[in-house]
């Protein structure tokens, strides 16, 4: 069996009275991509910001490192160093440019020097098709050039597993494409990724295991050539029919 | 009547207008210059109104001025202070016990932010003519006890200065709401983008949230400079010889009350819109939206 970087055991979480999370139970390996699908309400952000601790679940066990994020004790900072997290609505820092996106949480974080954090960076930012804007204002960027800065930030940090929050949802469908490009070659290098998303071609084309959410809870999870032609369970084939009769 | 004859007649009262506007300020300048030239020839306060005025303007001119400069000093230097105190401040604000913070670090926490809370509920909770009152005989007593002579500790604790650490001391609460304010308004991402690339709350905040906040919050510390202009008036009580102070002087020679305040009304309106002018202008550089004269706290 490959080996296993991220391990999450009987993960739960509640709003208040709602219950997002009802016991999660699922394995990320090195260099898998994990796509998470489901109706909006499933859980599945909810799921993806607990693994960085972004939001503080009630029970249960994240493994990462040979460490339990839930353990009270344990170095968050150190951990989420290793952990990249790309968000919906980009969040790039506005007062800093392109450049200093990237560079500050290596600088300040990893304490590397300026000229090669810049190097890294510009490595990065040439690789998402972005050499041209490496001096530009990050509030001035469209959409999709965000969503690269954010990913190319991220991997500055060079992470063991990257997150996917949603990262087309606030892109509008012709932008869509450049981001989810990007998503694919960090795919074909080997990145491990777990990936919250409403894009189905996606999922079917790039990722190694489709996990379907329902209500808090994973239903159903496999390749996505069994999950998408043939799914079990009646919840995820009536999720799944609108798209499948698209094609 | 046509479109025509309209835009004739408007652009006719227009010209009018201009006319009558212009003569009534050639009158009134000539007036001004006349009664300059007049009472500052006189020895004696004269009986009119705007007459009494503009002789105990030219007359106290040495001494409003210097009050003037007094005001202007201590709104200046007090909001400066107070943004400094009020940057750290604010820091142990926001401070808010995590679960994963040990024992001590929780109880550092809770006491940092209760207490200031705490000053901002007392500052905010009294008047500053109370509060000038209460720190320079707090100061005044405190040096007494040192052994100090009353001349010492008035050369050393003088109303300038208890003066100014008063305003300095009240603007501090007023801007570290300011400043939480600048900080609650940054969206949630910027910080959770912070977090999650393994930055430490510290960083974050120092870093990401900070700059962004004290940018927004420029206008609003503005406000709070045009206001400690206006309100600095009241330290006058204890002896600060701001323009409250000058006036009530100016009044004392000359016999004269209602002239020389409205001298004073009219000094401190100019100062007040010479710096919302002001504001304005660094507004427009900084790209920043504006605001008139604030109303007093």
């Amino acid at each position: 069996m490959s080996d296993t970087v991220l391990r999450i055991e009987g993960l739960e979480k509640s709003f208040g009275e709602l219950r997002v999370l009802k016991g999660i139970d699922m394995e990320v390996h090195r260099g898998e991509v994990v796509t998470i699908i489901g109706a909006s309400g499933s859980g599945k952000s909810t799921l993806l910001r607990c693994v960085n601790l972004l939001e503080e679940a009630d029970a249960g066990h994240i493994w990462f490192d040979g460490k339990d994020l839930m353990d009270l004790r344990v170095d968050l900072n150190a951990l989420r160093q290793n952990i990249g997290m790309v968000f919906q609505s980009f969040n790039l820092f506005n007062n800093k440019n392109v450049l200093d996106n990237c560079t500050l949480a290596p600088m300040s974080v990893k304490k590397i020097p300026r000229a090669q954090a810049e190097e890294t960076a510009k490595k990065h930012l040439t690789a998402v098709g972005l050499k041209d804007f490496i001096y530009a204002d990050a509030t001035r960027l469209s959409g999709g050039q965000k969503q690269r800065v954010a990913i190319a930030r991220a991997l500055c940090m060079e992470p063991e597993i990257m997150l996917f929050d949603e990262p087309t949802s606030a892109l509008d469908p012709e932008i869509v494409g450049e981001v989810l490009d990007v998503m694919k070659e960090l795919a074909a290098e080997g990145m491990t990724m777990m990936v919250v998303t409403h894009e189905m071609a996606f999922a079917r084309e790039v990722s190694d295991r489709v996990v379907f959410m329902d209500q808090g809870v994973i239903l159903e999870q496999g390749s996505p050539a069994e999950l998408f032609a043939n799914p079990k369970n009646e919840r995820t084939r009536a999720f799944l029919s609108r798209y499948l009769e698209d094609k | 009547m046509n479109e025509k004859t309209t835009n004739n007649r408007v652009r006719m009262l227009k010209i009018a207008a201009c006319v009558i506007g212009l003569a009534l300020l050639v009158w009134f300048g000539i007036r001004f210059a006349e009664t300059v030239r007049v009472c500052s020839t006189l020895d004696k306060n004269p009986q009119g109104f705007w007459d009494s005025m503009v002789y105990m303007s030219i007359k106290g001119k040495d001494i409003l001025l210097k009050g003037v400069w007094t005001t202007v000093r201590i709104a200046l230097l007090g909001t400066g202070i107070a943004f400094v105190l009020a940057i750290l401040l604010v820091f142990l604000r926001i401070q808010e016990p995590n679960k994963r913070d040990r024992d001590a670090v929780k109880a550092l926490k809770w006491a940092a932010c209760g207490f200031a809370k705490l000053y901002v509920f007392i500052i905010r909770g009294t008047p500053m003519m109370v509060q000038a009152l209460i720190f320079y005989y707090f100061g005044f007593n405190m040096f007494k006890r040192t052994g100090m002579t009353v001349t010492e500790i008035n050369h050393v604790w003088s109303f300038f200065i208890s003066g100014l650490c008063t305003v300095a001391l009240n603007s501090t609460a007023y801007l570290t709401e300011v400043l939480r304010g600048g900080i609650l308004a940054i969206d949630r991402g910027q910080t959770e983008a912070a977090r999650s690339l393994g930055m430490t709350n510290w960083q974050t905040m120092l870093k990401v949230v900070f700059p962004q906040a004290v940018k927004n919050s420029i206008p609003a510390i503005g406000n709070e400079f045009i206001i400690n202009i206006k309100d600095s008036s009241v330290l006058s009580v204890i002896g600060v010889m701001d323009l409250m102070y000058a006036t009530k002087s100016v009044s004392g020679i000359y016999f004269r009350s209602l002239e020389i305040y409205c001298v004073a009304a009219l000094l401190y309106l100019v100062l007040t819109w010479l710096s919302s002018q002001l504001l304005k202008w660094l507004g427009r550089k900084l790209d920043m939206p504006v605001r008139g004269i604030p109303s007093s706290n």
